[in-house]
């Protein structure tokens, strides 16, 4: 199969990044994403992710989701409405069918594991 | 050449020194997602694009909170792509349009009107038109995302009431050369199977689209099916340029824009030299064609295809495949089990649209790949209601409802008596193209011009061109929509339309699929649906004119509620009289049994009984397509009963390589092409509104080759002009191995008028379905300057 070319990793905002995490996690009830500049908030998620979790990325890319172009912030969220992890709800946008066949008791990430989808853990 | 490290940073710099200008992205408890309890989930369509996914709105106290898939739909099974997962958030966005609008000129500020004062206007203006030039003075130019009782009924009143066939709509920009193909070719408008080949097809033929991207629910079904069997189904992508479709393909031919006819024919030429092709499919329902009235031979195909070798192909297509990938693409084409052809505005929107159209279909009646499961030729729609809404309720200016030519008096007294109005009452002749349409409203020749749900402004080929009509003080413009727009801002009227879910109506898909919305919330302020907009508009049009005509045009659905009842008498009016007895009947489609169905119905479906059963997945197969049977002729099991062909064959089509219009030349040296990026939606007056949405593509880039842009010391980021004969945009680049050297490539959906790509596109049409050109023109291309802080913009 033909394997895109993709642009390379971005460099500035890893140390932005690594700055604002620690800032935007003092005051945070919940994780929240580190604080960007709203021009910044037009970077694609995964243009800046190649560089801050390049495995993350590198995972999400090669996985259904990655092919499919489900991106980021589907499951995500943007940044005031942000998620590390996605609720049961956020799947079942794409996925009710399979929040009746898999358990009630566990989250989506105990047996499909994140960003592959692939693997069961 | 790609982004370096030193780039970036230059870029980050540059954006981060910038000033910004906010926009309007408020995230409040209007456009956040939440599960509560209390919720009720109301099932629709998804507004955008033509796949037709079924998903459900939930709303909890009037208010709508989230939006999700409906698993038991056979067009998506519960997948969303994410312009369905959040479309609903720009439902309560404070920019929708609540109350009529209305400029005596268009210098002057807008001022809110009363509903009763701007529907009289509009009635006062259209008649004042009328008397003055007749139908020929008045138009309407609707869209493809228009519902279907919408589009019905505006060419009712159009035709019926104003004898004028200047009835348009956004599909003639996307769709036409579909239209043309399929009935040139099949004998009969819109795919014999539908989305269920898929997951039988063996071979993928995926050619000018890129699926992915513009219509990610299919593809995600295509996706699955190559990837749960890697060796034994086949992608071919068939693209100038390499997009995310490309992902999937075990095969890619890249070929320089506009040589694809060539392409096509040398497959049809191995096929036959190699003996690939289905004698005994040919000999039952084939004939072959070398114009309307030119019948021609098998012979006379293998002639004509001797020019066309892959080893002469290839070098025609610009050398960047070997010959004997062409003999592979063809190998894989015919020989599969079962061969699906998709494609979209790759093809269509071409001068020579209808011909590369017929020239994908010819493979497949050539070869067979017809009427057995997993095979189809299957033109993807663009838009959510051009097949149902426009291409079936007559829409456009050549074709009454039910798939009626204008031009043929039977059809028209047909629709006449359907609706009480006089024999003659229909002019004859067929209304303005799109084109032609534009053009008249820059010469003044129409002088009232109601737009509805789409954006010409912005939308169309070569716009500056057309919008200086669309500024003319002599030429009054309604706009109905949801939102302010580059169109609305060209309106003496401006009406506040309901949005989806806040109305009822039937969407119809790429795959002769209808399916109804029901109204679920109300709308805001005093947005209106569109069906009650006509009514009583019309209702003040008979009174000006004096006209018992125009009464009798609205009096089925006089005094009825428009949430649900107008509609549906509507709906009753169109299926019931005017699809009984056609290709696309839908008598059995009722809103009853669309109500109970989790995915609507595939026509033919004349009875309910068979509309419960989902309706025709296969058309003209006996057993499987009920007017298949009640039309048939002889003992063949298929049976071509479309209404084009009386000969009841399906034609192939000995067509020749032909240009396009605009080729490269020593002073604008590149191809243009342009296309859509998946967070957006045409002219992102919906989807820019959504914060996830903008800010995952917030405003148009150019996608440059890396070796293009080495010669130009173009890198990323950097700011480009794009100049044509027509106009120039300047935009940051992508330097990106996707388009094919040679050729730059740019998003539409930018409102801003720097980046606004239609200045820069060609308005040549296709002669037969008058499709415009928009994917190819001739550029010149040069770097402006480094990465400059850009504001995403919207109206």
């Amino acid at each position: 199969m033909k394997k895109l070319r993709r642009l390379e990793k971005p460099g500035l905002l890893l140390a932005i990044l690594t700055v604002l995490l620690a800032v935007s996690a003092i005051a945070a009830d919940r994780p929240v994403h580190p604080r960007l500049s709203a021009q910044e908030m037009l970077i694609d998620c995964a243009e800046c992710h190649k560089t801050v979790t390049p495995d993350v990325e590198k995972e999400w890319f090669n996985s259904l989701h990655g092919i499919a172009m489900v991106k980021c912030y589907q499951c995500h969220g943007t940044f005031e409405t942000f998620a590390v992890t996605p609720s049961r709800e956020t799947c079942a946008v794409c996925h009710r069918d399979m929040m009746k066949k898999c358990s009630q008791e566990k989250s989506c990430w105990e047996c499909h594991a994140p960003h592959t989808f692939t693997a069961k853990k | 050449m790609s982004q370096t490290r030193r780039d970036f940073i230059k870029m980050a710099a540059a954006l981060s020194a910038a000033s910004y200008v906010s926009m309007q992205l408020p995230i409040s408890s209007l456009n956040i997602a939440r599960a509560d309890e209390g919720v009720n989930w109301h099932r629709g369509s998804c507004r955008l694009c033509g796949v037709g996914c079924r998903v459900e709105l939930g709303v909890k106290d009037g208010i709508p909170m989230g939006l999700r898939g409906v698993p038991e739909s056979r067009t998506n099974f519960g997948y969303v792509c994410m312009k369905g997962m959040h479309f609903w958030k720009c439902m309560r966005h404070p920019d929708r349009l609540t109350t009529p609008l209305y400029r005596a000129k268009k210098s002057d500020k807008f001022q809110e009107i009363s509903w009763d004062k701007a529907l009289d206007l509009a009635a006062e203006k259209f008649a004042e038109a009328h008397k003055a030039g007749g139908g020929a003075a008045v138009a309407y130019y609707g869209s493809g995302q228009a519902l279907t009782e919408e589009t019905y009924f505006f060419q009712k009143i159009m035709r019926g009431g104003l004898q004028s066939n200047n009835v348009e709509g956004n599909p003639r920009l996307c769709m036409a050369s579909a239209v043309g193909g399929y009935l040139s070719s099949f004998g009969a408008d819109e795919p014999i199977g539908g989305y269920s080949d898929i997951e039988k097809a063996h071979c993928f033929f995926i050619i000018g689209s890129n699926t992915a991207e513009a219509h990610p629910v299919i593809f995600r079904r295509i996706m699955r099916r190559k990837l749960d069997n890697p060796e034994t189904v086949k992608v071919i992508n068939v693209d100038p340029r390499l997009s995310q479709t490309s992902r999937i393909a075990d095969l890619h031919l890249q070929f320089k824009p506009g040589t694809d006819l060539s392409l096509l024919n040398a497959m049809a030429q191995v096929i036959i030299e190699e003996k690939l092709y289905d004698e005994e499919f040919i000999k039952n329902y084939a004939t072959f064609k070398k114009g309307k009235e030119e019948p021609a031979t098998f012979a006379d195909l293998q002639t004509q295809l001797a020019g066309y070798t892959p080893e002469e192909v290839a070098k025609t297509c610009g050398g960047s495949f070997k010959p004997d990938d062409i003999r592979k693409a063809a190998r894989w084409f015919a020989t599969s089990k079962g061969t699906v052809s998709l494609w979209c505005m790759g093809l269509n929107q071409r001068k020579q649209g209808v011909w590369a159209n017929n020239l994908v279909h010819n493979l497949h009646i050539l070869t067979g790949q017809l009427m057995k499961d997993g095979a189809d030729s299957l033109s993807l729609t663009g838009q959510p209601n051009a097949c149902g809404g426009v291409r079936e309720g007559g829409g456009l200016c050549h074709i009454l409802p039910g798939h009626r030519p204008v031009e043929k008096e039977a059809m028209r007294r047909q629709v006449e008596a359907a609706w009480g109005v006089p024999a003659g009452r229909i002019p004859e002749q067929p209304g303005l193209h799109t084109m032609a349409m534009f053009s008249a409203v820059n010469e003044g020749k129409v002088k009232a011009l109601w737009i509805n749900c789409t954006s010409p402004v912005q939308s169309l080929p070569n716009c500056n061109l057309y919008n200086q009509g669309m500024d003319r003080e002599d030429v009054f413009i309604v706009c109905s929509d949801i939102f302010p727009t580059l169109t609305t801002q060209k309106a003496n009227l401006v009406l506040p339309a309901s949005f989806h879910f806040e109305k009822t109506g039937v969407y119809g898909c790429t795959e002769r699929r209808s399916q109804l919305t029901k109204k679920a919330i109300n709308s805001p302020g005093e947005a209106k649906p569109e069906v009650w907009m006509i009514r009583e508009w019309a209702k003040k049009l008979a009174e000006k004119l004096g006209d018992p005509v125009i009464a009798q045009c609205i009096k089925p659905f006089e005094g009825l509620e428009e949430g649900y009842a107008l509609p549906k008498a509507i709906w009753d009016e169109y299926t019931q009289k005017l699809t009984a007895g056609r290709d696309n009947d839908l008598r059995g489609a009722t809103y009853e049994v669309l109500e109970k169905m989790a995915d609507g119905v595939q026509w033919p479906a004349p009875t309910t009984e068979f509309a419960l059963t989902g309706g025709t997945v296969k058309k003209f197969v006996k057993g499987r397509d009920p007017m298949a049977t009640t039309e048939s002729k002889n003992d063949l099991p298929y049976q071509f009963y479309g209404p084009a062909h009386a000969d009841r064959l399906l034609w192939i089509w000995l067509h020749d390589q032909a240009s396009p219009e605009e080729v490269p030349d020593g002073e604008y040296p590149f191809y243009l092409s342009t296309g859509r990026i998946i967070d957006h939606w045409h002219t992102m007056s919906m989807t820019g509104r959504v914060p996830e949405l903008l800010r995952a593509n917030p405003y148009s880039f150019v996608e440059v080759n890396p070796k293009d842009a080495e010669r130009l010391g173009i890198k990323p980021g950097d700011m480009v002009e794009i100049k044509s004969r027509r106009g120039v945009n300047i935009m940051p680049a992508k330097v990106y191995a996707g388009p094919v050297e040679g050729m730059v490539f740019a998003y539409w959906h930018d409102q801003h008028g720097d980046r606004m790509i239609n200045k820069v596109t060609k308005d040549a049409v296709d002669p037969g379905s008058k499709e415009p050109e928009f994917k190819i023109c001739a550029v010149q291309v040069k770097r402006l300057s480094g990465p400059t802080a850009l504001t995403p913009y919207l109206v």
